[in-house]
């Protein structure tokens, strides 16, 4: 009798061990915290609210050589955006310079040293044109998530995991840390703090390969008194420039249609 | 990705020997106009990451050929790799040398010696296919 009451006060005892322990556990930061998701609301919200935009980044972007070896190249975005069917972005790095010119009706991909420019048909906003160039030319929209948090073509029930990670400075400007999870990708994001919670910096993570490759870009946002005509969006060949097929992502090449 | 790995290794195979690389503007050395090689043979194929979150994201490595680098006719070094008897379909990241440029229907075409190159945009990338001769 005596042994099974102690029996019992040892399963009691450990039962509450058992309890004090799983408590904390249970306090831990839950997969997907609701604050770090309203981050991202409040920053989708604000940037739907912008009409036009200008931001500049400062980009670095692994690759991975044959070799195995992970090595950093870096450049720099100029992109321009009115809403919902402007866009002209400078890519830019020492090896390379591309700019894009969305009109609302076609997408113009030129290289200025090599003077060389494409033109194909565009759809009809800015979100089905990244979708677009993506899928169909393997032609990456700089910097599209701006455009894209906020709009229908954001996937925020991707998300799988969430954290605030406390307050950092980006260029001297106070911001909120966050990191995010989705399938394929570990995702960083600095948000302003204050009333116009924008996107400071971002740092996106492939977690799809072995080598964890990132895309970093620090950004600075620009007045737009400028976007209000449709010369930024627009292109005019310079002399010399010399128009060339766009190639889609099976290889092949359309008939060019007149412009 | 099957068909990106593919496309690595038909196209790495075609650079090896080919190109060292370059930068576009002749004027590195006033070399009469052909740029200073910068040899950088061990890159000749990358992988690299995909730049947005929202689009593709379930791509988020694109594997590309490198030579990722503008290069233009009158620009280029010459090219080490024989040309002659090049087959359509060919995919090369630089010409051989002297070609002329031609304007069919708009678009750039190079001849080189009886074989035609098409410019193109693959990607964002400049290559120069092999294609029968324009009508």
């Amino acid at each position: 009798m005596q042994a099974n009451l102690m029996l019992k006060r040892t399963l009691l005892a450990a039962g509450m061990a058992g309890c004090a322990l799983a408590s904390p556990a249970q306090q831990v930061t839950p997969a997907v915290a609701p604050e770090a998701t309203a981050a991202l609301e409040r920053m989708g919200a604000h940037l739907r609210t912008l009409k036009a935009f200008e931001v500049r980044a400062a980009t670095t972007r692994d690759e991975l050589l044959d070799s195995g070896q992970k090595v950093q190249f870096g450049g720099s975005v100029d992109l321009k955006v009115r809403r919902p069917n402007r866009l002209r972005a400078d890519i830019s790095s020492e090896r390379k310079q591309r700019q894009l010119f969305y009109d609302g009706k076609t997408v113009t991909l030129y290289g200025p040293r090599v003077n060389y420019y494409a033109v194909v048909q565009a759809p009809a906003t800015l979100g089905e044109l990244a979708e677009m160039l993506g899928t169909k030319y393997g032609i990456e929209t700089p910097l599209a998530d701006l455009f894209l948090w906020g709009t229908d073509k954001a996937r925020p029930g991707d998300i799988k995991g969430a954290t605030y990670l406390g307050p950092e400075k980006v260029d001297g400007t106070p911001c909120d840390q966050y990191a995010f999870r989705q399938d394929g990708v570990d995702w960083q994001v600095w948000i302003q703090k204050g009333k116009a919670p924008l996107p400071r910096k971002l740092v996106i993570t492939s977690t799809s390969e072995p080598s964890q490759l990132q895309y970093t870009s620090v950004l600075r946002w620009r007045s737009v008194s400028q976007l209000d005509n449709n010369r930024a969006f627009s292109f005019a060949p310079p002399p010399g420039a010399r128009r060339i097929v766009m190639q889609t992502s099976d290889g092949k090449v359309e008939p060019v249609a007149k412009k | 990705m099957d068909r990106h790995l593919l496309s690595i290794t038909v196209a790495a195979a075609l650079v090896a020997g080919i190109a060292p690389w370059t930068e576009a503007q002749g004027a590195v050395g006033g070399g009469g106009g052909r740029g200073a090689g910068m040899a950088a043979s061990s890159a000749a194929a990358r992988t690299s990451i995909n730049q947005n979150i929202q689009v593709n994201h379930n791509v988020n490595v694109n594997r590309q050929v490198n030579i990722d680098i503008d290069t233009r006719p009158e620009h280029r070094p010459v090219a080490r790799a024989a040309v002659a008897a090049a087959v359509v379909g060919t995919v090369a990241y630089t010409l051989p040398p002297a070609c002329s440029e031609v304007l069919v229907s708009g678009v750039a075409y190079q001849n080189c010696g009886g074989t035609w190159y098409q410019p193109q945009f693959a990607g964002t990338q400049v290559t120069y296919v092999v294609v029968n001769a324009p009508q």
